[in-house]
């Protein structure tokens, strides 16, 4: 008997010292530092779930540990007023993380580039909005385009969207039955009120539960496994593809605005070399390289189409931008130098179909 | 005292008294235990508030840096900015909040064109290692712009290969 409780006293003060010294460890040493539930969420944006978008940026500044600016009505860059100031050119830019332009630091996103380009050349009453968010597809933008975007009365509204839509194109279903409900992840958000005081107290216990919700999250498959699709393209998605731009275009000038249609710029193409193709995130699509390049080749097709078919402003961003390497950090996320061309590319044709417009 | 050492007798008069000297020892490692985690868990609260002060000092200089203007007030905007930036370097050393002012300085002086200036800051940069996120690759990034901009174009390809590297590594 007093064996065990020698043992067993043995144990615990092991145990003791063990927490202290990983308490000391985790707290002072440990590259990931003091980390909570609530302080990983701050080092990231926060999503909410939407209704009309799968998930939306809240109404509330957020700084993503200074990376990314996001103001107080949930937009990427600068504040601006609900109500238009008259006398201003409002642009809107809508689409996924390449209209966010994940890849650019602040005040120097593509679409503010194009606002300060613009001012340079003597239009200083443009007001640009970025309206992108990383991870929408076409059905997203437009839903946030008609549930919120147009109370803003954009004068010029621009929109591209290829590589989110895409990552549906092997669905079986239609894009209505695909499961992507927005979650909160446990790696950002307290489980419990126990959970919440066990974190803010104890550093090995937060960081033990945080490798092991990652662990967790690594095990979960990249596509939801209830959410069916084969190994061949399903080209039927392309018809809800040409649904939402055809939408979009209706939508923007129906509420008095210009659409302006562009390509997404891409670093895939046919000719890619392997050190391009190492950086191409395959998996997200689900699409091997010959797919990809198909894909793309076809989503292009229709919003040229759509352009013709309804006289639509038009950036050929794809033909200028698309497979020069050094302007790609990925797939489609632009480098900083990416974003200046891009920059300067849509602020030139920008202005060219302003001047266009005005002189009737 | 022999025999409470040995135990060998569960009888003696000595053993209660040893008894009551393990728990008191007993009381006083948790004891002991239960104020090292406060005293732990008060520095970290400090220093929590420090590194959230810190990155208040960081959103102020990036409100002056977003702020919309005129262009001809774009160039004073960046000064502005900078400065902003380098007094959140100062006030806070050695936090992420200020490791990150470093790299927005570095960022601001390639877009005024002070390129030298820019490139011994990001020599700093890197060589302090320490990286909240990505900004070790983005100032290798600055770098590939500034040969660029020097007209520097085959050194430029070159490091831009290096640059993609160290992301995809990351």
């Amino acid at each position: 008997m007093k064996r065990i409780k020698d043992i067993a006293l043995v144990v615990v003060i092991s145990l003791a010292v063990a927490i202290l010294a990983g308490e000391v460890y985790y707290r002072f040493i440990s590259a990931q530092g003091y980390i909570t539930p609530a302080l990983l969420k701050a080092r990231g944006l926060e999503y909410k779930p939407g209704n009309f978008a799968r998930y939306i940026l809240p109404q509330k500044e957020q700084t993503s540990r200074g990376k990314y600016y996001v103001n107080k009505l949930g937009y990427r860059g600068h504040d601006f007023s609900v109500e238009k100031q008259p006398g201003t050119i409002r642009v809107m830019t809508m689409g996924g993380s390449s209209v966010f332009d994940v890849g650019a630091l602040d005040d120097e996103d593509w679409p503010h580039r194009v606002e300060q380009l613009l001012k340079e050349r003597g239009l200083n009453n443009v007001e640009v909005i970025n309206a992108g968010i990383i991870g929408y597809n076409s059905a997203d933008s437009l839903g946030r385009f008609i549930a919120e975007a147009h109370t803003f009365k954009p004068d010029y509204v621009f929109f591209f969207s290829a590589w989110n839509d895409l990552k549906y194109f092997k669905s079986t279903q239609n894009l209505l039955r695909r499961q992507e409900i927005y979650t909160e992840s446990p790696l950002l958000h307290y489980t419990s009120g126990v959970d919440r005081f066990l974190c803010e107290t104890s550093q090995v216990y937060a960081h033990l539960r945080q490798e092991y919700y990652a662990w967790r999250e690594r095990r979960q498959p990249a596509v939801s496994e209830e959410f069916a699709h084969s190994n061949e393209v399903n080209f039927e998605h392309l018809k809800q593809y040409r649904l939402n731009v055809e939408l979009f275009v209706e939508a923007a000038r129906n509420i008095g605005a210009v659409p302006i249609l562009m390509t997404e710029p891409t670093l895939i193409s046919p000719a890619n070399t392997d050190f391009e193709k190492q950086r191409i995130k395959y998996q997200s699509v689900e699409l091997n390289h010959e797919q990809l390049c198909d894909a793309y080749q076809r989503v292009e097709t229709i919003v040229r189409e759509v352009v013709a078919a309804k006289q639509v402003d038009f950036i050929d961003a794809s033909k200028e931008l698309s497979g020069r390497t050094e302007l790609f950090w990925d797939h489609g996320h632009l480098t900083m130098r990416g974003s200046e061309t891009l920059a300067q590319l849509v602020s030139r044709e920008f202005e060219r179909i302003y001047k266009q417009r005005i002189s009737g | 005292m022999d025999q409470t050492l040995t135990g060998s007798d569960s009888l003696s008069p000595a053993i209660p008294r040893a008894r009551r000297t393990g728990w008191k020892w007993l009381l006083i490692g948790v004891t002991a235990w239960v104020l090292a985690m406060v005293v732990l868990q008060v520095v970290s609260n400090s220093r929590l508030a420090y590194h959230q002060r810190a990155a208040q000092a960081l959103t102020q200089a990036t409100l002056v840096y977003v702020e919309q203007v005129a262009a001809d007030q774009h160039e004073q905007k960046l000064r502005r900015a900078r400065e902003a930036y380098e007094s959140v370097a100062a006030d806070f050393p050695n936090t992420e909040a200020a490791q990150v002012a470093r790299f927005y300085s570095i960022r601001i002086s390639y877009r005024l064109k002070e390129w030298d200036k820019a490139e011994n800051d990001i020599d700093t940069f890197i060589e302090q290692g320490n990286d909240p996120d990505d900004y070790i690759v983005r100032a290798m990034e600055i770098r590939y712009q500034i040969y660029q901009a020097r007209g520097e174009t085959e050194k430029a390809a070159e490091y831009f290969h290096e640059v993609i590297e160290a992301d995809l590594i990351r």
